[in-house]
């Protein structure tokens, strides 16, 4: 395999996202203040010791929304590569490739839609 | 709530209790349309026939006086407007009374606090935490010291009240003007006196 | 450590203890670009107590607008703020979890003292007190006091320009000009 610029583009892009998110961690550690002692390290309560167990059971309902965005958020991130490169494509074939892949994507808009998501009523029957 | 319960008045609610005193009071002077003396055994079930009456708990709160811890609840009906304050007095060695936060559970909160600033113990709440006042606070601040102490009797005349007695038991002295008491509001007698004044100049 | 608030006898008043570290890369320059950009972007951590929180509130709003000058993002948590604004009568029951709150903000930290009653106990401030901290610099070191029962809108913001002075070591905005003595047109 021969080491060309599209390898090396790779990687410095890898490197800068890496010190986009690190180097201001790292930073703040090199030149901001440290306090220490007292109650620091406590887990935040509104000023109160905390008591009772932080594992606590929420609504199972919440899975809609992660569902939605898979649905719109992930599905744009595996359009961006298909689109660069339908241009150069032939036929009908890679239409009908999008065409599955979106269809399915639909389907999980209108199973949301019939569960009433999308309006906005007193209680969501789910 | 049948109609008819909403509209029986405390004199013949309380009356099976035997209450030590029951008046009629001058809602524009003092507020309350009727008030009551009970014991700390009649209290709960005071509270519970006036809960099954319709009324509802307004307040519970304290009194330092000579005679003792006094503390008063005042009932009030949504339906028929009136107040009913009932006064219970504790003694002030043991301050104890039982508590009506099994009837009104908003009365828990109002015991804490009554509790806090007076220290009398309501026997069945089911909250100790002090409501207002730090934990660890040494002392009740609003216990008074026995020179600023009034006799209950002048502290409910300074009030102005004129009230018609409905019932009163043999040896209730509660309310008997004292020999020695001087008037609680001593600026309520100088305007009675320059009133006077006036009316004679 | 700030005062336990269960079964413990507690001292009524434990002051804040533990300190701050200097940065281990202190040079001057850059600590002064730091200490700019930190000024015009403070955020508040609102502690609204009682009446002095309306005031806040009212800073935080359109027409006293404190995002203008850089602290629009009020942080409910300590973990996430730098200046804790205590707007209000601080009791002796809420002095723990002030003074936990204050040891819970990462530094650089300021307090700001809004309002009478967080200065010196204000109207609340007499013999036989027992129940209100009688100035929060009681518990925690204060940077700003900005007296007034309540103070105006206006005084809260003269008392973010005088931190910002404080971190930066100059005033950035505008003494606002003298008001001439009438109205005009009558009482």
């Amino acid at each position: 395999m021969v080491f060309d610029i599209l390898h090396l583009a790779i990687i410095l892009f890898l490197i800068a996202g890496l010190a986009f998110a690190g180097g201001p961690l790292i930073l703040a550690l090199l030149v901001a203040p440290r306090a220490r002692g007292g109650d620091l390290g406590m887990s935040y309560e509104c000023g109160m010791r905390p008591h009772g167990n932080a594992w606590t059971r929420f609504g199972i309902n919440y899975y809609v929304y992660a569902l939605l965005f898979i649905a719109f958020d992930v599905d744009v991130l595996y359009l961006f590569p298909a689109a660069a490169h339908y241009h150069t494509t032939v036929g009908w074939a890679a239409f009908v490739e999008i065409c599955v892949f979106l269809f399915f994507l639909v389907l999980a808009l209108v199973y949301f839609r019939a569960k009433g998501v999308f309006t906005w009523p007193r209680k969501i029957a789910l | 709530m049948t109609p008819d319960t909403a509209s029986v008045t405390p004199d013949v609610l309380l009356a099976p209790l035997d209450p030590a005193y029951l008046a009629d009071e001058n809602p524009a002077r003092t507020g309350l349309r009727w008030s009551a003396f009970l014991s700390a055994d009649a209290l709960p079930r005071a509270a519970a026939l006036l809960l099954e009456a319709g009324w509802h708990l307004e307040d519970i709160c304290g009194l330092d006086v000579r005679e003792g811890l006094m503390a008063v609840y005042h009932f009030d009906r949504m339906t028929s407007p009136g107040r009913l304050a009932i006064r219970v007095l504790a003694d002030r060695e043991t301050p104890v009374l039982p508590s009506i936060a099994d009837i009104y559970q908003g009365a828990e909160w109002h015991e804490r606090e009554t509790a806090d600033f007076y220290g009398i113990a309501f026997t069945g709440n089911p909250n100790s935490m002090p409501l207002l006042l730090p934990e660890g606070m040494q002392g009740h601040p609003l216990l008074k010291d026995a020179a600023a102490r009034a006799p209950l009797a002048a502290l409910l005349a300074a009030q102005g009240r004129e009230d018609t007695v409905l019932r009163k038991a043999e040896g209730f002295t509660l309310l008997e003007p004292a020999e020695d008491a001087k008037p609680a509001k001593p600026a309520k007698a100088k305007a009675a006196a320059t009133e006077e004044g006036a009316d004679n100049a | 450590m700030a005062a336990q608030d269960c079964p413990v006898r507690p001292p009524l008043i434990a002051p804040a203890t533990g300190g701050i570290d200097a940065p281990i890369v202190n040079v001057a320059p850059v600590q002064k670009i730091l200490d700019v950009c930190r000024a015009m972007s403070l955020w508040p951590m609102t502690f609204g107590l009682a009446c002095c929180a309306i005031e806040m509130m009212a800073v935080g709003m359109a027409r006293f607008d404190i995002s203008r000058f850089g602290a629009e993002v009020f942080r409910p948590s300590p973990r996430q703020s730098d200046l804790m604004i205590v707007a209000g009568t601080v009791t002796r029951k809420m002095a723990p979890a002030l003074v936990r709150l204050y040891e819970q903000m990462p530094a650089p930290r300021y307090v700001m003292a809004l309002g009478n009653c967080a200065i010196s106990g204000g109207p609340f401030n007499f013999e036989g007190q027992y129940a209100i901290v009688e100035g929060v610099d009681n518990l925690v070191p204060v940077d700003v006091y900005v007296p007034g029962c309540p103070p105006r809108p206006e005084a809260l913001l003269e008392g973010l320009f005088q931190i910002q002075h404080k971190i930066t070591g100059r005033r950035w905005w505008p003494v606002p000009a003298e008001i001439s003595g009438s109205m005009g047109g009558g009482a």
